[in-house]
């Protein structure tokens, strides 16, 4: 089994640290609204959301990103493609390669500063999504299964 | 039908009720704000004409846009392909090839009925299409050619690809090409056997109590409890025959309302080619191609398993949006004696292997059916019980059994079989089971899912997921065995058993 790109952790970990930090930013300007410019403006609304910002930081910026990463992995075999993730509840995905009708890679501005590439496969009823994958492994990937999909349709046609 | 045809005249008049009602929330918005000015009395004549002059050229705007568009509508068949062009001022045109059609459907709400209209609705794998009104001659003569031409088409390529020309003909003599073959039609008995076995009260509840939410009207209810309690004095009784008559009342009408749904239910075949055909008001007619079947759902619930009848459904994938159901679950048998219902499938699904799965759960995943939904039953009765209202442990203690037995039912009649490139999946939720039927190569996804109790348990949850509509049909069994999901998971990855494992750790 795979592991995606241990860079992903970082990646993660800034994403959701931007998501706190604006968390952060409306929790003071609540508390500034609250306390100088809002009589009726109740204080422990800036206090909930600066409770909401250490939550985010401790759990989505400090555990989630290492367990996720930990946790997920993946295979691209000759005519299937696996996926095993889930922190507590633990899925694994199989999804037959023939039965993929398209293949998509996502680059955020994150990712690309870092090199990396999410691939998406979709069936006709379901997307399998593999996160932050090195930029060449994930062209690698999505040419591999490419070439695997062509060489399993043609032997069918 | 091979020249290009226009819709039926009617569908104009769709289109200005479509712009009113296009503008139905504006017109409540601007009635709303200006409604001191409304109530005052004084309205001026000016004020009348300018607001009534704004939304006439609304509708006139929004509803001509559609007029011109229906207008402009043709369709046609054109070298085995359906051809749909509209459009004001981009032009569209779909083109859906008639070998790839999957479904079609053909409906008449009472509205069309009246003038002769129909509404169309084709199916393909990938784009679908939808006319909203046709003219029924239009409707009869397309639904011929596209079955003839269908066929047609898988007739030759059949011949010139692998069938030797013998064989051809003999298959042909065999079939019969005039027309349909009634495989089922649902006599009266069944129809209200059907109608008395499928939730009738349940219909009746839901619309019912839409309605009087939709107009505001639940004092009316209050009332109806009222009135019973003046004319008797005993409260207890006056509540309880009130219930029992609302019910009674509410399951009569529920039936009538699902007896002139499936009114003259039938079920037929031509080729490839499954027909399905219903309604008294609203007429339904619906196609499915049987090669085009991802799987099969056979399902009951528990009243009905006791009279032994059970329904039959396939799905379809596609990926049109503007479909109605959006499952691509089309049921092809809503309630039929379980004989026949296995002689119907092995007839119309002979590359098919039913089988009655048997139970796969042990008993340690028993609980598992029943625990999370008892817990919570028993906070909230608890809680009831403490702050409101003293007799709360008597419905709690009597929804618990209901779902402990719910449960255990499920987790008895849960189970798998697997033959060849075919697996039988039962599954069951709330008294109703649902076998699917599943073949190899339809199969999009497998699922396995399991938290650290389940491993530690050595059970599962497993879910087969195959192509139906946008979403995908899922057959999920839960907390069978590991060994079990393993079986399962090594089908559904055949020819390449893993041995390796696969606990997660560094």
């Amino acid at each position: 089994m795979q592991k995606i790109s241990p860079k992903a952790i970082k990646v993660w970990r800034i994403r959701e640290g931007i998501v706190a930090a604006v968390d952060l930013l409306i929790a003071v300007a609540a508390l500034i609204l609250s306390l100088y410019v809002w009589d009726w403006f109740p204080w422990w609304i800036s206090l909930a959301l600066f409770i909401i910002f250490i939550y985010i930081v401790l759990v989505h910026v400090w555990l989630l990103p290492m367990l996720k990463y930990k946790y997920f992995r993946f295979r691209v075999s000759e005519d299937e493609i696996r996926i095993h993730q889930g922190i507590f509840f633990k899925e694994r995905h199989a999804v037959p390669l023939f039965r993929v009708q398209n293949i998509d890679t996502t680059v955020g501005p994150l990712m690309k500063r870092y090199g990396l590439k999410g691939v998406t496969l979709k069936t006709s009823a379901e997307r399998i999504h593999i996160p932050e994958l090195e930029s060449d492994e994930a062209d690698a990937i999505r040419n591999e299964i490419r070439k695997l999909i062509n060489e399993n349709t043609r032997r069918t046609l | 039908m091979y020249s290009p045809q226009k819709l039926h005249p009617i569908a104009y008049l769709g289109s200005v009720v479509n712009g009113i009602k296009n503008l139905w929330i504006p017109l409540i918005i601007v009635l709303f704000n200006s409604r001191e000015t409304l109530l005052s009395g004084d309205i001026s004549m000016k004020y009348i004409l300018i607001v009534g002059g704004i939304f006439i050229l609304a509708i006139v705007l929004f509803g001509g846009m559609d007029f011109l568009n229906k207008y402009r509508t043709r369709f046609w068949i054109e070298d085995g392909k359906f051809i749909y062009k509209d459009g004001v001022i981009t032009n569209h045109e779909k083109e859906l090839d008639i070998g790839r059609i999957q479904s079609i459907d053909f409906s008449e709400p009472i509205f069309h009925r009246l003038f002769g209209a129909v509404k169309l609705e084709v199916i393909t794998p990938g784009e679908g299409i939808k006319i909203d009104t046709m003219k029924k001659s239009q409707a009869k003569s397309l639904q011929d050619i596209l079955y003839d031409e269908k066929s047609y088409l898988e007739d030759t390529v059949e011949i010139g690809a692998y069938s030797e020309w013998p064989r051809a003909e003999a298959e042909t003599d065999s079939r019969e090409d005039t027309g349909f073959d009634t495989l089922y039609h649902m006599d009266g008995k069944s129809l209200l056997l059907m109608s008395m076995t499928s939730g009738a009260l349940g219909t009746f509840l839901a619309l019912i109590f839409g309605f009087l939410n939709l107009i505001g009207a639940n004092f009316l209810i209050e009332r109806y409890f009222e009135y019973f309690e003046g004319a008797i004095r005993n409260l207890a009784l006056a509540m309880g025959l009130a219930i029992g008559s609302f019910i009674i009342v509410g399951y009569a009408i529920g039936i009538l309302i699902l007896t002139v749904k499936y009114y003259g239910y039938t079920l037929k075949m031509k080729h490839d080619d499954l027909v399905v055909e219903y309604g008294l008001l609203e007429k339904k007619h619906q196609s499915v191609n049987i090669n085009r079947v991802q799987n099969i759902i056979i399902k009951d619930s528990i009243i009905r398993r006791m009279i032994g009848y059970y329904s039959l459904s396939v799905t379809i994938t596609s990926d049109s949006l503007d479909s109605e159901d959006i499952d691509g679950t089309v049921e092809l048998l809503p309630f039929i004696k379980k004989d026949r219902l296995y002689g119907i499938v092995d007839h119309i699904f002979p590359n098919y292997h039913v089988e009655v799965p048997g139970k796969k759960v042990p008993f340690r995943g028993y609980r598992r059916y029943f625990q999370i939904v008892t817990f919570l039953l028993l906070v909230i009765t608890s809680l009831v019980q403490y702050f409101w209202f003293d007799y709360a442990w008597i419905a709690g203690l009597v929804l618990m059994l209901v779902f402990v037995a719910s449960g255990i039912y499920s987790a008895y009649n849960s189970g798998y079989a697997i033959r060849d490139d075919e697996i039988n999946l039962m599954t069951a939720g709330f008294f109703k089971r649902s076998h699917y039927v599943i073949k190899h190569e339809k199969l999009i996804e497998a699922e396995w899912v399991f938290n650290p109790f389940l491993h530690r348990a050595k059970l599962g949850i497993i879910t087969l997921v195959t192509a139906a509509g946008m979403l995908g049909s899922r057959a999920t069994i839960k907390f069978i065995d590991r060994k079990d999901i393993e079986e399962i998971w090594q089908w559904a990855e055949r020819g390449h058993p893993d041995a390796e494992d696969i606990t997660e750790g560094d």
